[in-house]
């Protein structure tokens, strides 16, 4: 049997026992039956996705990991949906970037949070001050009251946050 | 659509890794100084892993910029603290009757070249961008520059905030141009450059390479006209004279600055705006009179440069502050 398939089979399995369970679980996280659903399924395409190896010794516990993640990252982006409409309010309807334009911008800085997700909001901040307002170490520390020393730390600890992020994840 | 994905799948010693993010974090320091900068450069020329970490570090890098583009450093900065700042709990209020949008088949490519954005387009410092507005128009932003851009029935409308910009309309395109100076309306097929509160001079400075442009000064004020190649300063006591202007005035645009008898302090105040951290030229060398070609994306070379053909010296401190006094 091929690996690959001998995985699809262990993950159908899986989803055959575990299904109904998972999607109770996310119920109750999320409040709401049909995203639920859509997150389950979600959950096990992720499983299917990884290197993991397919044999679950605690079934449940490692769904709950999954699913707990990815509820975590629906939430942030509802946090970040809402922050932007609520920013897009202020403006005068005729420059009201378009529904198309919108998405865009969402998809793209929800790309950006979910590289930083597990960073402090203080090295965040630090690293965004950095890297989108360009300010200098120095001009960090002045505005957030800290030491150049400090800066400098969290500016090491995001970069390799990121880093890991993407190429060992 | 996915992003923030490895740019390739080769194998890397951590070691290196750690190497690189330390080197990288240096270096966006605005501290750094040239000696840093160049053992950086040796030390990535020491072998392919080491420009490979490198360039993977760079990478991220860009990938962030491009993934804020068309929204304010300080819009963007807000949004990701707000998405980050949730607990589950402050989430759920208000959570009925929001739907999720989830369509997909967008790429941040894409988005790029969508400039209907309401948004600011910046440039840090040393950084130029170009791009495109619908319609035929060619717009160039030099360093430390933002703008404005709102679609509008007639044409675009653009503020300029800060800094200098190179405007190139087409045939079929119109926009009007608003600073704190007045409101800029060039003709179409024109050409300009358009300045605001550059290199210590306050005002709008308007300078059409081509075409011809009406400006309309503030709060009600008369409107004046500018025929190609004549440029002219407004500023709070209105429009100053008419003047010629300088063939090198696009230079900027291929990051050089080419000076004809240009003071000394308005040199530096050009390299300053290019430069990370603060520049500052003694007054008692401030008027000498410097001619050439100075390179705007190496303001080290270019100060270096200036030490060899008039009597000044740089003193820098920590590569951040440098002043240009008498040798």
């Amino acid at each position: 049997m091929l690996p690959s398939s001998y995985k699809h089979a262990a993950v159908g399995e899986l989803y055959a026992q575990q299904h109904g369970w998972v999607v109770q679980l996310l119920r109750r996280k999320l409040g709401n039956h049909e995203q639920a659903l859509d997150l389950a399924q979600d959950t096990f395409l992720r499983i299917l996705r990884s290197d993991a190896p397919p044999v679950f010794r605690e079934p449940r516990a490692y769904l709950t990991t999954v699913a707990s993640r990815l509820c975590g990252q629906y939430f942030r982006r509802q946090a970040l949906e809402r922050a932007y409409l609520d920013s897009l309010t202020m403006l005068p309807a005729e420059h009201m970037p378009s529904p198309e334009t919108r998405l865009l911008v969402l998809e793209a800085l929800d790309a950006v949070g979910q590289v930083l997700d597990g960073l402090g909001s203080k090295v965040r901040e630090i690293f965004l001050l950095s890297q989108l307002d360009g300010l200098t170490y120095p001009q960090i520390a002045e505005r957030l009251e800290l030491t150049v020393n400090v800066v400098q730390k969290a500016m090491l600890k995001a970069y390799r946050h990121c880093y890991l992020a993407v190429y060992e994840a | 659509m996915s992003r923030f994905e490895p740019a390739d799948t080769r194998s890397l010693d951590n070691r290196v890794v750690e190497q690189a993010l330390h080197w990288m974090v240096a270096l966006q320091s605005g501290t750094s100084s040239a000696a840093e900068q160049q053992a950086c450069q040796r030390w990535r020329e020491e072998s392919t892993q080491h420009e490979l970490a490198w360039q993977r570090l760079a990478g991220l890098n860009q990938e962030l910029r491009d993934s804020t583009r068309g929204l304010s450093a300080s819009g963007a900065r807000g949004l990701l603290q707000a998405r980050g700042a949730t607990s589950r709990r402050t989430l759920l209020k208000g959570f009925a009757g929001l739907s999720v949008a989830v369509a997909t088949g967008f790429s941040v490519r894409e988005r790029v070249l969508l400039p209907e954005l309401f948004s600011d387009y910046r440039t840090g410092t040393g950084e130029r961008r170009q791009f495109l507005l619908p319609g035929g128009v060619d717009i160039n932003l030099d360093t430390r520059t933002a703008l404005d851009v709102h679609p509008a029935a007639a044409g675009s409308e653009l503020t300029l905030n800060l800094g200098r910009v190179l405007i190139d309309i087409g045939a079929d395109a119109r926009l009007s141009v608003h600073t704190a100076n007045g409101r800029v309306t060039p003709a179409a097929r024109s050409r300009l450059i358009i300045s605001q509160d550059v290199s210590g001079v306050p005002g709008t400075q308007v300078q059409m390479l081509a075409g011809g442009a009406s400006v309309q000064m503030p709060r009600g004020g008369a409107t004046v006209q500018i025929s190609s190649a004549q440029q002219r300063l407004f500023d709070s006591r209105g429009a100053g004279p008419l003047t010629s202007v300088p063939s090198s005035a696009e230079a900027w645009t291929r990051g050089l600055l080419i000076a004809e008898r240009m003071p000394l302090g308005e040199v530096i105040a050009h390299l300053d705006r290019y430069r990370r951290g603060v520049l500052r030229c003694d007054p008692a060398v401030a008027a000498l009179q410097v001619s050439g070609a100075f390179s705007l994306d190496r303001p080290e070379a270019s100060l270096d440069l200036l030490t060899r053909v008039l009597p000044v010296q740089v003193s820098r401190v920590m590569g951040y502050w440098a002043s240009v006094m008498p040798a």
